[in-house]
């Protein structure tokens, strides 16, 4: 039976898998609404045999950091504390625990991909204009455009989504041309 | 299922864009990149990128039903177009231009979202949770998106064929036909 594999989207009833890979839409047997399936074979594969780690039976046998009744397997690469079979999270080669995998710790951290990216041409770009509509506050925002326009020249170029450098030009130029205007009006004011 | 490092391929060449991209302004816009061995859902936000990864091999199905949006938008337009031209014709000399100028804009919405197709809505569904792909919201591209993605994923995976399917269920009752979501690609 194929009942609970796949739900509908919009009741959540089973599909059937005749509705699978049908070529265009059926209809759910439950509310009848239309959907289109593409299914593949991972549908298929059972669930991954969990590990729920081994019970502690000696006083002496070293225990898991975060339960201390389950004996411990190995040790975390990012932290070094004691982990059980249950605990362990591998990524390739590499075990964590989970405190190091959200901190971004280890050794493969560097390569590991992110989940999100700050936009600092986007944040440099914003000093630069946004704070144009009160003049006098520009006059500590434009060095901050500049500098995040210099600082993070390269970040467009390491962005999965094609961006480019315009607004770190951008920010530069205006933050830049914000400063020599300072620069002109302190000159003269002091002259 | 490290993202390529800079210096030695550039990460930007190693995605492509799929069909489909919503911008929703302030709050951002949503996209999806086919990887070498992972999709990549991408919702942007003014300051800020984040990123959802969904492995080839861990995908278990591609799912698509049509929505009343379509409707629900010409609607609305309609009903504001109506109002707008209805103003128009009350008024009288430059007056009418008020509501007439506006009343263009908003007829041609209305153009755009009837030329657009048939509107959708696509999820991606693996073994711990189903996620909504918000940018493929009308049939065209949408297909588009979904065979390309499907190419991917059979490459990884394999094709799950009918036939044997009929051998591991067979005898389930087969669902009624529904009405289609529109015309594929290409007809």
């Amino acid at each position: 039976m194929t009942g609970g594999l796949l739900p509908c989207p919009s009741c959540g009833a089973a599909l059937p898998w005749t509705a699978w890979n049908a070529g265009g839409a059926s209809a759910c047997p439950s509310c009848r609404r239309p959907v289109e399936v593409i299914a593949f074979p991972a549908l298929l594969r059972g669930p991954e045999e969990s590990r729920p780690g081994e019970i502690l039976l000696a006083a002496d046998q070293a225990s898991c950091f975060f339960h201390p009744g389950k004996a411990a397997a190995l040790a975390c690469e990012g932290c070094g504390r004691f982990l059980c079979s249950l605990c362990d999270l591998s990524l390739g080669d590499e075990h964590l625990c989970a405190a190091c995998l959200e901190a971004g710790r280890g050794v493969a951290a560097g390569t590991r991909p992110a989940p999100g990216r700050t936009l600092w041409d986007g944040v440099a770009l914003s000093l630069a204009v946004f704070p144009l509509a009160l003049w006098f506050v520009t006059f500590a925002t434009a060095p901050a455009a500049v500098y995040l326009g210099i600082r993070h020249w390269n970040d467009a170029r390491r962005s999965p989504v094609p961006r480019t450098r315009l607004r770190n030009v951008l920010a530069i130029l205006i933050g830049s041309a914000q400063l020599a205007g300072w620069a002109a009006a302190l000159y003269t004011w002091l002259t | 299922m490290a993202e390529p490092s800079v210096g030695t391929r550039s990460p930007q060449r190693a995605y492509r864009r799929l069909p489909g991209r919503l911008w929703l302004t302030l709050a951002g816009g949503h996209s999806l990149w086919l990887g070498q061995d992972h999709l990549l859902s991408v919702h942007s936000l003014p300051f800020s990128e984040e990123y959802r990864r969904f492995d080839y091999r861990e995908i278990q199905a591609l799912l698509l039903r049509p929505t009343r949006r379509r409707a629900v938008y010409a609607a609305v337009l309609g009903g504001v177009a109506l109002l707008l031209g209805l103003s128009a014709l009350a008024a009288s000399g430059p007056v009418a231009f008020v509501p007439a100028v506006p009343g263009v804009f908003v007829l041609l919405a209305l153009a755009v979202n009837w030329l657009r197709g048939p509107s959708c809505a696509c999820q991606v569904r693996t073994s711990v949770h189903t996620e909504d792909l918000r940018c493929l919201r009308r049939a065209r591209p949408a297909r588009k998106a979904l065979a390309l993605l499907r190419e991917r994923v059979e490459a990884t995976q394999g094709r799950l064929a009918r036939e044997g399917l009929r051998e591991r269920f067979g005898g389930e009752a087969a669902p009624a036909v529904a009405r289609d979501l529109g015309p594929e690609p290409g007809a």
